[in-house]
């Protein structure tokens, strides 16, 4: 039944291409461009679709702020098994720092939630291992409050200073993330892993005063910068038909 | 395998690749300073023939000691006893320090001026010769910025006008009234020119 779901999906999404392939106006045969989806999903394949639930948890985050880190991140994630091989994923987090820098006297402070939607590939479907490298896809959002506060900008040439303090100003911030990990069972329905994560800065809204130093999910803001989680996985146990 | 390997490094050089033409260090300036051009009516760039000094008051107060003794004024920096002692009467003159921001500049066609963190408008005195000389009045909004945690914060501003007498100047223009630390053209001078 989710098979002929998922056919009738791709079918609906690919309607569009006969009528541009009708235009080429070639007279070779052409394999209908459900065919070719279907073939390159593998969807030849007996397996049933859904394939069970995960949720997972990051051991970095937490693990790197007991390290003495200035950011604290805790995030769970449920993915979606597909096929063995499609993994859509959603994960939530909250993320924090109370940040001093000893250089500049500045501190920065903030905590909010994020989001990130996306995709895990299973690159080596075929094996049908218990363990698999992935890749993946996925978009972050958050939207948070952030003060800063420091020593008063003394002005070195009229004279007079003025006081640095910006409280609850507001932003948020739009991101993606391509990554790769591995994927390896330990013990019955648990799994570990890892991934590593590239992050691009999508959009992030800046106040006339500041642009946000720390991002909740995306981290230090500068236009890119990398990410690793360390993933506790569990399986939950599903009646397979 | 293989194929699966390359398709992973292949990722990873294309982070670092991209990665590697980003950065995180600060501007080379932490100062913001408002640009000031020269052109003549035409909008062309001229170079001032006259030496120029930019003089301006700062937000720093002097007490000067002013001893009067019926039409004999002597003012001091410090108090002098022996004046009250001669029967001289003291009064207190509180005045702005000035403070000299260009001194006897020859040729220039381009400046950059400070601002006052605090004040919301900033008179600069361009002085050319002892007997010629021009006031120009800066008024603008100002915004400390906070840039990172590492760069610390540095002062924006946002010019909302200026003006100028006109002895030398003829008239002067804001092109882009936000001023920060990348440097650009903010306000044209446009001066009188002689044949």
């Amino acid at each position: 039944m989710s098979r002929s779901i998922l056919l009738l999906i791709i079918s609906l999404f690919s309607s569009f291409l006969p009528m541009l392939a009708q235009e080429r106006k070639t007279r070779q045969p052409v394999e209908s461009p459900q065919g070719k989806i279907a073939k390159w999903l593998d969807l030849t394949d007996t397996i049933p679709v859904f394939q069970g639930v995960n949720v997972t948890t990051d051991m970095v985050g937490p693990g790197w702020y007991a390290l003495g880190g200035d950011f604290l991140s805790g995030e769970v994630a449920l993915e979606v098994n597909l096929l063995k091989r499609f993994f859509p994923i959603l994960e939530v987090g909250y993320g924090r720092t109370d940040a001093i820098n000893e250089d500049t006297e500045l501190h920065y402070k903030t905590d909010a939630p994020y989001f990130r939607l996306g995709l895990n590939y299973n690159m080596q479907y075929k094996k049908r291992l218990p363990g698999y490298i992935y890749s993946g896809l996925r978009f972050g959002y958050t939207s948070f409050k952030y003060n800063i506060d420091g020593p008063s900008m003394v002005d070195p040439i009229w004279g007079g200073e003025l006081p640095v303090r910006f409280e609850d100003v507001k932003g948020n911030a739009f991101w993606g993330e391509l990554l790769v990990g591995v994927r390896a069972q330990i013990y019955k329905n648990f799994h570990m892993g890892w991934s590593f994560r590239y992050k691009v800065r999508l959009n992030v809204k800046d106040s006339p005063n500041s642009t946000p130093w720390y991002i909740p999910g995306f981290g230090v803001s500068d236009n890119t910068t990398f990410g690793a989680t360390y993933d506790l996985v569990y399986q939950i146990p599903w009646k397979k038909r | 395998m293989r194929k699966l390997l390359s398709c992973i490094v292949l990722i990873l050089a294309l982070c670092f690749g991209v990665s590697g033409c980003e950065s995180g260090d600060c501007m080379l300036s932490s100062e913001s300073y408002c640009s000031m051009s020269f052109v003549d009516a035409q909008g062309k760039s001229v170079k001032l023939l006259d030496t120029l000094s930019v003089l301006v008051n700062l937000n720093e107060y002097d007490t000067a000691y002013v001893y009067q003794c019926d039409t004999d004024v002597i003012i001091t920096s410090a108090p002098v006893d022996s004046l009250s002692v001669k029967g001289y009467i003291l009064s207190l003159l509180v005045e702005r320090k000035q403070g000299v921001l260009l001194n006897r500049m020859t040729g220039a066609n381009e400046l950059e001026l400070p601002l006052s963190f605090t004040a919301e408008c900033d008179t600069f005195f361009f002085q050319y010769s002892a007997r010629l000389s021009d006031t120009v009045w800066v008024k603008h909004q100002n915004h400390p910025y906070f840039s990172s945690m590492d760069c610390g914060t540095v002062m924006h501003y946002d010019i909302v006008g200026v003006k100028s007498t006109t002895h030398l100047i003829d008239s002067i223009q804001v092109v882009s009234s936000d001023v920060t630390n990348i440097s650009k053209e903010n306000v044209k001078i446009y001066f009188t020119v002689n044949n």
